[in-house]
């Protein structure tokens, strides 16, 4: 009995002990209570408002690696992933066709021109790199001649691009470098015709052969760009050197050299040198040919769209040693200008005065006029006038007028052009 | 060149191809005795970002003077020489350059360079082009790029990337020089998200986070519960240094012309008008690459009028009289920027770019709101 009595008066002491104690500190401090009261609702409201910073950087940084990942997807599949550019098409060549339609209409002295349409030709290109040391380039051409269809090829040559010592090189088909306009593709040339000069000393097609080409970049105290170009080729070119009968080689040097005049015009000025046997008249027999040529182009770089000028002149000189030992000294030159005077329009003027390697007695003078129509970047129409007048020697005097229409257009990647 | 008979000149043939074999076999790589890297960049944009990066250890040039259309460049002999002494080639890409890009790089001789080597730069690598065809493209769309819209530079965002790609590349091949290259890069960085956010935003929040908001359009929002935040801490505990925040820069200066309706002559405004919030609601030509003509202009003019478009956006090597003519019937204003650095001579640099595009963008589309 003792012992719950005295369990039961410690109780009580304790309770009366506590609640007295805490009686006597909430009516000793009111103030502190709500001070602290304050604090905790403010903790409350900075760990709330920490909890929804890092809530909202945690959702943030969770949508950065999504877009991370999208990014990263589509960079890896993007365009280049699509069916379009697949693994086997990419190793397909660049392939374009171009077609060049002309209407052509004659009169001579004589009149016995036919006015006609001709499908001039169907030029088919396909390039790409072959392996990491060089790319090939085909020039196809289909043709009508005198209702006959040919297959030619023009150009088609591989090209070392990655030598050393600012050389280049080339081997294949392909056009003599004897001035610039012998090298134009007819979707190139901007007129409708090879100057008289070209087709008179190289043929209808210009001088195109196979052999091995070699190039290098001439470093010179201006600072300039300097070419040197080694050809060595057949001398099977029909109406300077050899032809049919060729069983030897011709040389070809050209030195071309460019200059900026200022930010919108440029010149650029070359000299070419042939050499090879013509054996048209037996052994022995050479033929040297030599050329100058000087291009000025002016393009105004912020109104380039729409205004550009090209002259254009070369000149070439050739002595053909013939049976009779006696040389012909012949030459011929060309000059021409084109004026762009909107975006899609142009206009051009050729003079041509020709004589011919086996007869310098003989000469043509030509004057041309035409307009260019640029449809689109692929496709041109043009309207040319040519009168010749042919005089001398083996040629009977007369003269031709002719009018020309041409359509010229393209499919396919082939557009990147030499300057 | 005296031939006399087919030995001697089979003799010079086979010394010819001699020599072409041993030049074949022996390939020595240049060896650059200069300390600083020759940079040639396709375009203007490309360069200033570049000098921005390389800083004192970079010699850059442009091909693209800045004043010309990028797409019509004509590959220049001197262009070549040029990239012969190049130690990297960087390209915008996308297909901007395929008219002359792959005559240059072969005329120059310079195999360092070629596509596929570590001196070739593809500046649009992490890019992501906008108007990818989904369909096969042929020329009756116009001139389109079969990989996507390639004037991503118009979008300062895509500045970064090009930047950061141009770094990584001088840190592959000048390794020495990498952390400048990388403290250049941070300081061009600031400096656009500065030109593009303002300084103190910048500051505050950093231009990563900024740019990220502003893409995902979260980053009004995000500002305005900032400023709630300070306005509401100031209230309880005020606390020193604590200022609500404002956009200032190139954003702010577009801000209130979000969603004006504009026409640009070609589609080249694509990135800007997306960054800044434009609606582009024609082009004065009638496909990319083809000149407007009539029929084209009349559709343009009348849903300049349906859509109360009041400017007319556009490059200053196009014809401007296609696009005054349209903005007299119109009462429209015609604004001519560079879309290149150097285009103008306000467009010193590749910030200076956008400070004139934006300044003349604006101008006039607070003259037409009026």
């Amino acid at each position: 009995m003792e012992m719950q009595l005295v369990r039961h008066s410690l109780c009580a002491f304790i309770i009366l002990f506590f609640a007295g104690t805490g009686f006597a500190e909430r009516s000793s401090d009111d103030s502190e209570l709500r001070s602290l009261q304050q604090q905790v609702t403010g903790l409350r409201q900075t760990l709330k408002d920490a909890n929804d910073r890092h809530s909202a950087e945690i959702k943030m940084l969770h949508e950065e690696t999504e877009l991370l990942k999208q990014n990263q997807a589509a960079a890896v599949s993007g365009p280049q992933a699509s069916p379009l550019y697949g693994i086997p098409q990419s190793f397909n060549p660049d392939i374009s066709a171009i077609g060049d339609v002309l209407f052509h209409a004659g009169r001579n002295d004589q009149n016995v021109e036919r006015d006609q349409f001709q499908f001039r030709e169907l030029e088919l290109a396909f390039g790409n790199a072959v392996d990491p040391y060089g790319r090939a380039d085909f020039f196809v051409a289909i043709e009508e001649e005198d209702g006959e269809w040919s297959v030619d090829l023009e150009e088609g040559y591989f090209t070392f691009d990655t030598l050393p010592y600012d050389l280049k090189a080339r081997a294949g088909k392909f056009y003599s470098a004897i001035g610039k306009a012998n090298q134009f593709h007819t979707h190139n040339m901007p007129w409708v015709d090879k100057p008289n000069v070209i087709r008179d000393f190289f043929g209808e097609e210009g001088m195109s052969e196979a052999g091995a080409e070699l190039s290098w970049l001439v470093p010179n105290p201006w600072d300039n760009y300097m070419e040197l170009i080694v050809q060595v080729q057949n001398n099977s070119n029909q109406a300077s050197f050899a032809g049919d009968q060729s069983n030897d080689l011709m040389y070809v040097t050209r030195l071309k050299s460019f200059f900026e005049i200022d930010n919108d015009s440029t010149l650029e000025v070359g000299g070419s040198f042939a050499a090879g046997a013509n054996a048209s008249t037996g052994g022995g027999h050479r033929t040297n040919l030599e050329g100058l040529d000087l291009t000025y182009k002016w393009r105004p770089a912020q109104q380039g769209l729409y205004k550009s000028v090209t002259l254009m002149n070369e000149l070439l000189f050739s002595q053909k040693e013939q049976g009779t030992e006696d040389t012909v000294d012949s030459h011929g030159l060309y000059s021409s200008l084109e004026y762009q005077f909107s975006r899609r329009w142009s206009v051009f003027g050729r003079y041509d005065y020709s004589q011919f390697p086996d007869d310098s007695k003989s000469h043509e003078n030509a004057c041309s006029a035409g307009l260019t129509f640029r449809q689109s970047e692929y496709c041109f129409w043009r309207v040319q006038y040519r009168h010749t007048e042919a005089r001398g020697g083996s040629t009977t005097d007369n003269s031709r007028d002719e009018l020309f229409l041409q359509l010229d257009f393209g499919i396919g990647p082939h557009r990147a052009h030499p300057y | 060149m005296n031939v006399n008979s087919p030995n001697i000149s089979g003799r010079r043939v086979f010394v010819f191809c001699l020599v072409f074999a041993a030049l074949l076999m022996d390939r020595p790589q240049r060896c650059q005795a200069q300390d600083k890297l020759n940079i040639v960049t396709t375009t203007t944009n490309l360069k200033s970002i570049a000098e921005a990066v390389g800083g004192e250890h970079v010699n850059v040039s442009s091909i693209a003077s800045g004043s010309e259309d990028p797409h019509f460049i004509e590959a220049k002999p001197s262009y070549m020489l040029r990239a012969k002494n190049a130690d990297l080639w960087i390209r915008v890409g996308l297909d901007l350059e395929i008219g002359y890009e792959r005559l240059i790089l072969e005329g120059s001789r310079n195999p360092r360079i070629h596509i596929g080597s570590p001196g070739h730069l593809d500046a649009s690598a992490g890019v992501v082009p906008l108007e990818v065809p989904t369909q096969k493209v042929s020329r009756s769309m116009g001139d389109v790029h079969p990989l996507g819209n390639p004037h991503y530079w118009l979008d300062p965002y895509n500045g970064r990337i090009i930047a950061r790609n141009i770094c990584q590349r001088l840190k592959q091949l000048d390794p020495v020089h990498a952390d400048d290259y990388e403290r250049n890069l941070a300081s061009f960085l600031l400096k656009l998200d500065n030109a593009m956010f303002g300084s103190r935003a910048t500051k505050v929040i950093g231009g990563d986070k900024l740019w990220k908001m502003q893409s995902d359009g979260t980053l009004d929002a995000f500002i305005k519960g900032y400023n709630e935040k300070i306005l509401r801490n100031k209230q309880s505990s005020p606390l020193p240094g604590q200022e609500t925040l404002s956009l200032d820069g190139w954003l702010a200066k577009l801000k209130p012309f979000e969603h004006a309706k504009v026409v640009t002559y070609h589609r080249s405004w694509s990135y800007f008008a997306r960054r800044f919030g434009l609606d582009v609601v024609a082009e004065l030509e009638p496909k990319p690459g083809i000149p407007p003509g009539p029929g084209h202009i009349l559709q343009v003019m009348n849903t300049m009028k349906s859509e109360k478009a009041g400017v007319i956006l556009m490059e200053p090597f196009y014809n401007r009289g296609d696009a005054e003519a349209v903005a007299k019937k119109t009462d429209a204003k015609v604004v001519v920027a560079a879309a290149a650095v150097n285009g103008q001579k306000e467009a010193a640099d590749y910030v200076a770019l956008f400070d004139n595009i934006v300044s003349r963008l604006s101008s006039a589309l607070s003259e037409v709101s009026k």
